[in-house]
């Protein structure tokens, strides 16, 4: 039983960090630039110091940069040390995780596109209200750090970024993840397996309640709450319930609240927390009814929120072999190369730490260069830090957006993977492998959701058709999930059948009927 | 020249000094901070684990969860057609009879077979066109049955705007798309 637990958090530990990994990176990167390109006076600029325009700009560049929960924490780390008011850094540390474009692409398409945008307003809302009465309660907690000195132009200057990005990552930054994937651990000792599959219904008053409590401590990366959201609204699950996965799942974490302990003291951050939950309950109880989408059947359950409760049974079978087998299934090439990367940093980040005592890089990284003797040309200038840091910040951002395209393939890619799921899929459930089955139908599902996405990314269009072919087969997907857990041979058989003849006619509607 | 580094390493602030020039020497500071929320984390694990044993024995999903199907779902497009066709017939001859809870089931009934026209259509091998047109054709469909809907619910036994014709020749036109759906063996 023990076991079973122990091996139950270390699996959604893991699975949390691999997800997190590509954000983290972002975010130390984004990091670096504020603190060596921009420096405390750009930061403070970019930002616009206090006031209602600066929460809107803090929501609207958070919006932009590809950063989850975790990943923004280095992020807010150097925006305090630029001297920016609690407010306008709260409203960007909430709102930065929430969306960005790959997620925002995935909700358009296959969410409610009118309730996401709904969802984008109320966020606004949400870090405007709490954003302005912070500034107005606690007006003087802007705390401006010592700048750091000038490093000298080029690839010391890159070099810098570096080392910023693996101090963080073995310093606060670091600490604070780790506290923030502690929540994932949290829930899933507490809650059993599949426990929270009822908890959401449209019919539970208390769901958005639930969620609050279950959403802060989770881990939830923007493209995962983002497809919750998704199966939430397939399910006809609670849309306040829903807002709050957004605002508190995708948008806070433990660390973050420890960090905010940390910087702001235990009474300014209880008062926020207390704003932020009621301002948060108060809008998704609002909008419960005016956004419930009036064509969704309601289920009575959902497997949406299966990832925050263990992933274990007491009677499972070699628990720590199914962590590696898991994990070596479930993560994508993206998050393990980000993986290794971040431990790249680490490992770094460790190493200047010991190699401190003999020699701080930093007075090395930021002792003046004689001029060059060489005459500059015209295309041999010198860039300055702060449009070299806003031109990396809009590389970040392009970069995201390219990364739609291959995130998102195009339809006959998409086919060529659907293949194979169907193929391992279909093969396990017939032969009584459940695990596998469970596990290929998931990718089934997940590139049946990606054919949509990136049909739209390519188009702009998506017609009613095509939407409703890819719904049968996700449909048939979920009840095949079941007919799996109950060992039905016959039912598995004719879904089978069906799933086949399903997803021929969705592939010629796909790629002959555009 | 002595030269003071400030960083902020973690949850404590450190200070770290260091002479610039050739073979910088450092004093040491505090470098705690990852190792102690490294521990603190492992503690805690322990900790909700122990607690946590209680849940996972009492635990796991012990109701069997199902998707139900609806009785009242036909298995088709052509089964669909023609139970909406016989259903408004209904309308008009039987259902002015029932007491109210019954029209109020029927006619719920009817709305979600017209509501299931275009997912049953998508599973079959209708093309585009036609099924664009059983899309159309069961959005007024259901606009219809729904204003009937809402008059029987004000009026189980009254006048009811039941626009015969009109539903006639939306059920002619859903009528001949069934052939589209045929599933071949």
């Amino acid at each position: 039983m023990f076991e079973a637990i122990v091996c139950g958090a270390v699996l959604r530990f893991f699975q949390s960090l691999f997800q997190a990994s590509p954000f983290i990176l972002v975010g130390l990167f984004v990091a670096g630039v504020f603190q060596r390109l921009f420096g405390p006076e750009h930061t403070r600029r970019m930002f616009g110091g206090r006031g209602l325009r600066a929460i809107f700009r803090a929501w609207a560049i958070g919006m932009l940069l590809p950063v989850c929960s975790l990943g923004v924490i280095p992020v807010v780390r150097q925006m305090r040390k630029a001297g920016l008011p609690g407010g306008t850094i709260l409203a960007f540390a909430l709102a930065a995780p929430l969306f960005n474009p790959l997620s925002l692409l995935y909700g358009l398409t296959l969410s409610e596109p009118f309730i996401i945008v709904a969802f984008a307003i109320c966020s606004l809302i949400v870090i405007t209200i709490v954003g302005m009465v912070w500034d107005r309660q606690f007006p003087a907690t802007e705390q401006l750090e010592p700048p750091s000195a000038v490093v000298p132009v080029g690839w010391k200057r890159l070099l810098s970024i570096v080392v910023v990005g693996a101090r963080e990552i073995v310093g606060a930054s670091g600490a604070y993840v780790l506290i923030g994937l502690s929540g994932v651990v949290l829930l899933t000792v507490l809650l059993p397996q599949g426990s929270m599959q009822r908890w959401m219904n449209a019919d539970n008053p208390a769901a958005p309640i639930l969620m609050s409590l279950v959403a802060l401590p989770a881990y939830a990366s923007p493209m995962l709450a983002m497809s919750q959201l998704g199966t939430m609204f397939q399910h006809g699950n609670s849309v306040g319930a829903a807002f709050v996965l957004l605002t508190l799942g995708a948008g806070m974490n433990l660390g973050l609240v420890a960090w905010t302990v940390r910087s702001y003291g235990w009474k300014r951050t209880g008062g926020w927390l207390g704003l932020l939950f009621g301002v948060v309950l108060l809008l998704s109880y609002g909008i419960e009814k005016p956004l419930f989408p009036s064509h969704t059947e309601m289920a009575d359950h959902t497997h949406a929120f299966d990832v925050y409760c263990c992933p274990f049974t007491k009677d499972v079978h070699a628990p720590a072999m199914q962590v590696f087998a898991r994990l070596g299934q479930d993560v994508q090439i993206h998050e393990m190369a980000s993986f290794l990367l971040l431990m790249l940093f680490v490992g770094l980040g460790i190493f200047l730490q010991w190699f401190d005592q003999y020699w701080v890089i930093e007075t090395w990284l930021e002792r003046p260069v004689a001029a060059a003797v060489a005459p500059k040309t015209r295309l041999d200038m010198v860039v300055p830090a702060p449009v070299l840091g806003g031109t990396a910040l809009i590389a970040v951002i392009v970069v995201s957006v390219v990364g739609c395209f291959a995130y998102y393939p195009s339809a006959d890619e998409v086919f060529e993977e659907i293949k194979i799921a169907k193929t391992e899929a279909l093969s396990a459930a017939m032969a009584g492998q459940h695990e596998q089955a469970i596990h290929w139908i998931a990718v089934w599902d997940e590139w049946t959701r990606k054919l949509q996405i990136g049909v739209y990314l390519r188009e702009w269009k998506l017609s009613e058709y095509h939407c409703e072919r890819a719904r049968i087969i996700l449909e048939k997907l979920e009840i095949l999930e079941h007919e799996v857990a109950d060992h039905d041979l016959d039912e598995i058989r004719k879904l089978a059948a069906e799933l086949n003849r399903a997803s021929l006619w969705m592939k010629v509607a796909y790629l002959e009927e555009r | 020249m002595l030269r003071k580094h400030t960083y902020d390493h973690g949850l404590f602030r450190c200070q770290r000094h260091s002479i610039s020039g050739a073979g910088d020497a450092v004093i040491p500071s505090r470098h705690l901070p990852v190792g102690l929320a490294i521990f603190g984390m492992i503690g805690l694990w322990i900790g909700v684990c122990m607690l946590g044993c209680g849940a996972v024995s009492s635990g796991g999903v012990d109701d069997h969860l199902e998707h139900h199907l609806p009785e009242h779902k036909p298995v088709s497009f052509a089964a669909a057609v023609e139970q909406v066709r016989l259903r408004h017939e209904r309308l008009v001859t039987e259902f002015q009879t029932m007491d109210a809870a019954s029209v109020d089931r029927e006619v719920s009934e009817l709305l979600d077979i017209v509501g299931w026209l275009t997912e049953l259509a998508a599973d079959s091998p209708m093309k585009k066109p036609e099924w664009d047109e059983v899309n159309l054709s069961s959005k007024e469909l259901l606009a219809i049955d729904q204003r009937i809907a809402a008059a029987a619910k004000v009026n189980p036994r009254g006048e009811w705007p039941l626009e015969a014709n009109r539903v006639a020749g939306l059920l002619a036109l859903l009528t001949k798309m069934v052939p589209f759906a045929d599933v071949k063996p």
